[in-house]
């Protein structure tokens, strides 16, 4: 009888172990999972800070090589642009980080439009080569923003499901994270349209 | 073009209007199977049972091959027609289309990324270029047959067949490096890890889960896969259904889109019109679709330079 019991309590314990054994396994796997997915919505931030930042400057050079044929109207547009030129990109906020893609555009526009005015400006070598990096840098920025995007989504996702949510409370993500959200014009992007 | 379309449709009533008689001749035997089982049923009489069997029987056999026959020759009678409308739409005339032909299997085993199969079948050669980017293409069939023997020593022979797309891209430069980019699961009899390089993550959680990436070189890594590229791969994985297996070694790139089966829009029931006619040409969109994907036109495969 005496046997028995020991035996019974031994396998108990056994499954007791192996029990708290997967939850800490478990749990370590969890919270390495959402720091790893951390350093991926981070990676993928910084790319959006390296597009952004590049746009930002293709935008000055652009303003700069239109000042020769339209100094008033360019002026306008500058001020917009000098409003941003003394913040790091890389230490604002998304919703900041949003804010400013959005002035870029309106800029970019009120640029387009004044451009048209004037063909020798059109014609221009150094205007021409930067609107040609302007657009590479608009790809950048989108690819980015969508990597993001992706990214956080996932995060949020694995953030917000029960048991994992317990872990990520635990360590410190009690927020489900910003989206780097789309102008308008550009939500109805398709890449392959059939 | 609308000229070609209505010589196409008109054809198409044609042989439907000849495959509506071959029909109307299956129903009716049908329909007298029908009535002798009626009549069967009431008299109890089983002679009657067999006739309806054997209409029955008879009228599917007659109806599958008129529907055969004749969808056969609807589609023979414009088939290279159409298929050169649609390349030339695309390419104009600077290409080479062969459908019987395909590619060797020395060109494929290049990329090495398949096993040496036991038959190998290849049609649909198709070579073309864009800029400085030239590109062959092929439907590819492997078979690997084994020889299993039952527990009364009956030896059993079986076929593993493995079909898709195989496009090699040529371009420019040497990039001195070999590049894998392999969607999960893909591996098979067929298709083999070639095991070379280390394993790449990039910041692209979705691409990361979806593929495994493997460079000689992780810098150049980078510099082929960039964010853009990431985005399309995973577009262009989602948009045709196929494990995607992407090669770059040194001037060329392997592309297999493995398991991928062609759309054939094209049926003697269905309208043949514009649209019918763009889904068959975008069959031969894919390599300049992947040729975007994978931004070959990019300088960074002309100009040696370039960082």
């Amino acid at each position: 009888m005496t046997d028995t019991w020991l035996i019974i309590l031994i396998v108990v314990i056994v499954v007791i172990l192996i029990a708290i054994i997967a939850i800490v396994a478990w749990c370590i796997s969890t919270r390495n999972t959402f720091n790893v997915m951390k350093v991926k919505v981070d990676e993928s931030a910084s790319g959006i800070d390296v597009a952004l930042t590049k746009r930002f400057d293709l935008l000055t050079k652009s303003l700069a090589a239109t000042k020769g044929y339209a100094k008033h109207e360019v002026e306008t547009l500058e001020k917009v642009v000098n409003l941003r030129s003394g913040n790091s990109i890389k230490e604002m906020s998304m919703k900041d980080k949003n804010t400013l893609t959005n002035e870029i555009s309106e800029v970019s526009k009120g640029l387009n439009i004044l451009v048209e005015q004037y063909p020798n400006l059109k014609a221009d070598a150094t205007f021409v080569e930067l609107q040609r990096q302007t657009a590479d840098c608009e790809e950048q920025l989108q690819a980015a923003r969508r990597i993001y995007n992706s990214n956080v989504s996932m995060f949020n996702q694995k953030r917000n499901v029960w048991p994992s949510s317990i872990i990520a409370n635990k360590i410190g993500f009690k927020e489900d994270l910003d989206f780097f959200e789309a102008e308008e014009s550009k939500k109805e992007d398709v890449k392959f349209d059939f | 073009m609308d000229e070609f379309i209505n010589t196409i449709e008109s054809n198409r009533i044609f042989f439907k209007k000849k495959l509506n008689i071959v029909s109307i001749v299956s129903l009716s035997l049908l329909g007298v199977g029908l009535i002798c089982l009626i009549i069967g049923l009431i008299f109890l009489e089983s002679t009657l049972f067999i006739i309806f069997f054997l209409s029955l029987i008879l009228a599917a056999i007659i109806y599958g091959i008129g529907y055969s026959i004749y969808n056969k020759k609807y589609l023979s009678t414009f088939e290279k027609d159409l298929e050169k409308k649609a390349i030339e739409l695309n390419y104009g005339n600077d290409y080479f289309f062969n459908s019987n032909k395909g590619i060797d299997f020395g060109s494929i085993n290049e990329s090495r990324c398949v096993n040496r199969p036991d038959e190998y079948h290849s049609s649909k050669l198709f070579e073309a270029k864009r800029n400085n980017v030239s590109f062959l293409s092929s439907n590819y069939v492997f078979d690997f047959i084994h020889y299993t023997t039952d527990s009364k020593g009956n030896s059993r022979k079986e076929v593993n067949h493995y079909n898709g797309r195989f496009i090699k891209f040529t371009f420019p430069r040497n990039l001195n490096a070999f590049l894998s980019i392999m969607e999960k699961n893909s591996i098979d009899e067929m298709i083999k890890d070639p095991r070379l390089g280390e394993k790449i993550e990039f910041e692209f959680m979705e691409f990361n889960d979806k593929f495994t990436v493997k460079a000689s070189d992780p810098l150049k890594a980078n510099y082929i896969i960039t964010p853009q590229v990431q985005c399309n791969i995973v577009d262009f994985d989602n948009a045709f259904k196929s494990d995607l297996i992407v090669c770059f070694l040194d001037n060329a790139v392997y592309v297999f889109m493995h398991e991928y089966n062609a759309k054939m829009p094209l049926g003697i029931y269905k309208e043949f019109n514009k649209k019918v006619f763009d889904s068959y040409a975008n069959e031969f969109i894919i390599p300049l679709l992947l040729m975007d994907a994978l931004d070959l036109d990019s300088d960074k495969y002309v100009n040696k330079n370039l960082n």
